[in-house]
């Protein structure tokens, strides 16, 4: 996976959780690579990308923290993750991955994007066969999600 | 405390808007941002080929849209071209992610009047819509 790719990403998601949070209290844990199928948090969004490299985008938290990022998107405290709260956990991850994508556009790149898979639950795994993801963590205050980026060449 | 903010026409009347988005958050999001403005929502759509649809049977009596740009299968681009082409009066005003605001770009020399970014911000998009609509 070509190291440009990356950072649009990671800055996309920067400045998107600082202006939903309004806090610039937000810091990237250590980068690893996962290789085969592994437990999530619990809330995954899935957003598919095509262009010169393929694949998908996987944004992956605990449920409180998705709760957390929807009270802050919304305006009202949420408890439970209904379906409103779903579509406003797909709409966070579109505007990181639009954003991310403009970026990769300006550097030549020119992607396209599927529209948001929202996955909850804890008994599930997500396999990407043959393409390894790169997962980049975020954390603000106690919470953490994980970007996690599987692209491959076309 | 919430600040209240009232968009009138020159005449006092409410104006009258369509939302389209296919994400039901924002759809209700901007409806409700909308609403606290006094501005009437005559209709939701959650996809193009109902907005289009939705538009053509309003007209008249709408006088502004939200249009989100990135929908699956008719996205926004094309349901302004399809609006526009159908009435070339017609105010459309971009919703588009923070950060994509090239793409409005194109929207803006095919007849939209304006953008507001998401995330939204209820008292920006507000001051936003009511500069374009000049109330």
């Amino acid at each position: 996976m070509r190291i440009e790719y990356i950072n649009p990403f990671v800055e996309a998601t920067f400045e998107v959780l600082s202006e939903i949070l309004k806090e610039g209290n937000l810091r990237r844990g250590e980068l690893f690579l996962k290789r085969s199928p592994t437990p999530n948090y619990g809330v995954s969004i899935i957003i598919g990308l095509t262009g010169p490299a393929s694949g998908r985008v996987l944004l992956d938290m605990p449920p409180n923290t998705a709760k957390k990022l929807i009270s802050a998107i919304s305006g009202d405290e949420v408890k439970d993750l209904n379906d409103i709260g779903k579509s406003a956990l797909g709409e966070i991850a579109n505007m990181i991955v639009g954003n991310a994508i403009t970026k990769l556009y300006k550097k030549g790149f020119t992607f396209a994007l599927t529209p948001p898979t929202v996955i909850t639950g804890n008994d599930y795994t997500i396999d990407t066969p043959q393409i390894e993801t790169l997962v980049v963590p975020v954390i603000f205050g106690e919470d953490k999600l994980e970007i996690n980026i599987a692209l491959k060449e076309a | 405390m919430v600040e209240q903010i009232t968009i009138r026409k020159p005449d006092g009347g409410k104006y009258k808007a369509l939302v389209v988005d296919d994400s039901a958050f924002t759809l209700k999001q901007i409806t409700q941002i909308l609403m606290s403005a006094d501005i009437e929502v005559v209709g939701n759509a959650p996809n193009g080929e109902t907005a289009i649809r939705m538009y053509k049977e309003l007209y008249p009596n709408v006088d502004f849209v939200t249009l989100d740009i990135t929908m699956p299968d008719v996205d926004g681009l094309h349901v302004l071209k399809e609006i526009m082409s159908f009435d070339p009066n017609a105010k459309v005003i971009m919703v588009t992610a923070l950060g994509r605001e090239d793409i409005v770009k194109t929207a803006i020399m095919n007849g939209a009047k304006g953008f507001i970014l998401k995330p939204l911000d209820r008292l920006k998009v507000l001051e936003r819509i009511k500069a374009i609509l000049g109330a």
